[in-house]
């Protein structure tokens, strides 16, 4: 519909005028809105991105009604001391840590908005000699040599853990895709035991 | 040679500039907004120290000896973001080379935020620029890496690649036309976001527009580039198909794009809001060979000198918003005349 000022633009502003009691409507386009001093809509909102997401984040907690998420609720990051709440509120994690304390909640979060959870891109050059090389580094004191070699055994056991769940995932999906529910309903669970321990 | 972003690269009757930015945040270090002083300071002089063996001409400036005026101008050129330049400055600095087609943020929200920037439509080539650089960096420090999450970062928004390709463009025929919405929603379904490069919310001036990718996880470096090359080319071809539409109706059109160029050339105020709308008409008859009297290096400088900081940091000194206005005009005769 076109303007029933200027008729010549779209319409999209509907402007009603009461006077004395009589009501009296009118079709607009934005220019002659504008013009009227009646268009104008703007205002700032105290709105920015951090705390648009955090409330995006608060939602997915409220939909999740496993006991499992609430214990964990009160969790915080061992490394920073951040809690999840406080990620909630900024939309920042407190350090590389975070991604793990929170790993449950965030592959929610992840696979909604980046539509995916495992990295696929390149990785740092170094990455994999490093994980090789944990433990053989003489410099370091014995206490930590142990300590360091145990660290990079907890490190492979989770790539295994990762891959596998990775496996089931993929398998999970092939099951639905291929309208085998009762399969997928078994796959789910090993997933879901998975990744309790 | 001039910087980059004076220059006219591939496709800039629409694409302005390009850039590839990569998220990275050091091993063993909290992330910005929990690191405390002597944190930020540890990085900014880990990355200090190896300056050197990374080449590329860079130099390390720390933003608290960047005047305000300098500081807006690289705000400006969309070399830092605005809200970088407005932090606390004390442990912030960047890592920048001559031709400043390379900027490092340092304690941006991420510990670094590698960026490689070129004028006109240069995907492909940046990406593989800003990995190089990121290679040499991965080198001598260790970044915070997940082999399920990738790069981690402070926002799960960029976490996995940390990349984020944005392309600037110019779409006055596509607006005039009435096919922005249109576009945009596009773009969106595309998982890419575009918005308004000057401006508040979704008023956009001067017709330029920004478009990036949203997803960085899941999806490798080189496939993001490629879905913004098909999203761009795309963008490319729509624009030019309604600047022919536009181009039909001649005489009106021209008369248009001329009175936009009559006011730059012969007004003696202009706000910046007002000039970046006239420059949008001016670039677009320059680009369409209609207006002959400017040339696309001088278009380049009209943009760039008449934004509030550029323009007192070419007189060499500050003006009130009312004597930039007058200032302004003077700068648009001399470069038009030039």
């Amino acid at each position: 519909m076109l303007c029933q000022n200027c008729g010549k633009n779209e319409a999209n502003v509907k402007y009603t005028q009461i006077i004395n009691g009589e009501k009296k409507e009118m079709i607009l386009c934005e220019e002659c809105a504008n013009k009227k001093e009646i268009g104008d809509f703007t205002m700032s909102l105290p709105m920015n991105f951090s705390n648009f997401l955090g409330d995006f984040f608060d939602d997915y907690e409220d939909s999740l009604s496993l006991p499992s998420f609430v214990k964990q609720k009160s969790q915080k990051c061992e490394n920073c001391g951040q809690s999840y709440d406080e990620f909630v509120k900024t939309g920042l994690l407190g350090c590389p840590d975070c991604y793990d304390a929170f790993s449950d909640r965030l592959d929610q979060i992840l696979k909604n908005i980046q539509g995916h959870i495992m990295h696929t891109g390149r990785k740092p050059l170094n990455i994999d000699k490093k994980l090789e090389n944990v433990g053989e580094n003489s410099s370091l004191k014995n206490k930590e040599k142990n300590e360091t070699i145990e660290n990079a055994k907890i490190k492979t056991d989770i790539n295994n853990e990762e891959d596998e769940l990775k496996k089931l995932e993929n398998d999970l999906a092939k099951a639905i895709k291929e309208e085998r529910y009762e399969d997928a309903a078994v796959i789910r669970d090993n997933i879901k035991k998975l990744r309790k321990e | 040679m001039s910087n980059w972003y004076l220059q006219n690269g591939k496709d800039s009757d629409v694409v302005i500039s390009t850039r590839v930015r990569l998220a990275r945040n050091l091993e063993g270090f909290p992330f910005e907004n929990e690191c405390n002083n002597e944190d930020k300071n540890n990085i900014l002089n880990k990355v200090e120290e190896i300056v050197p063996s990374l080449g590329y001409g860079l130099n390390l400036l720390k933003l608290k000896n960047i005047d305000p005026i300098s500081k807006m101008s690289l705000v400006e050129e969309h070399i830092i973001s605005p809200e970088f330049a407005k932090k606390d400055d004390k442990s912030t600095g960047i890592l920048l080379n001559k031709e400043e087609n390379i900027c490092i943020m340092i304690n941006e929200e991420d510990h670094l935020r590698i960026q490689t920037f070129s004028e006109g439509s240069a995907i492909e080539s940046l990406t593989n620029f800003a990995i190089e650089l990121d290679e040499k960096i991965e080198k001598k420090l260790s970044y915070a890496f997940s082999k399920k999450y990738g790069f981690l970062t402070a926002c799960p928004t960029n976490v996995g690649t940390g990349m984020r390709i944005s392309v600037m463009v110019h779409l006055p025929a596509l607006s005039e036309t009435g096919n922005l919405n249109k576009l945009f929603r596009i773009i969106n379904n595309f998982g890419m976001s575009i918005r308004g490069v000057y401006g508040e919310g979704s008023q956009s001036m001067g017709d330029m527009y920004q478009i990036s990718n949203n997803q960085t996880l899941g999806i490798n470096e080189q496939e993001i580039a490629k879905n913004m090359q098909a999203i761009t080319d795309k963008v490319i071809e729509q624009e030019r198909i309604a600047r022919k539409y536009l181009g039909k109706n001649k005489l009106r059109f021209e008369d248009k794009l001329y009175r936009s160029f009559g006011i730059l050339k012969n007004a003696r105020l202009l706000s910046s809001t007002e000039c970046i709308n006239l420059l949008s008409d001016v670039k677009l008859g320059t680009d369409m060979g209609i207006i002959r009297e400017l040339d696309d290096a001088k278009v380049k400088k009209l943009f760039l000198y008449t934004k509030p900081a550029n323009l007192q940091k070419y007189y060499g000194n500050e003006m009130t918003e009312s004597e930039r206005d007058s200032k302004r005009t003077e700068l648009i005769r001399q470069i038009i005349s030039n």
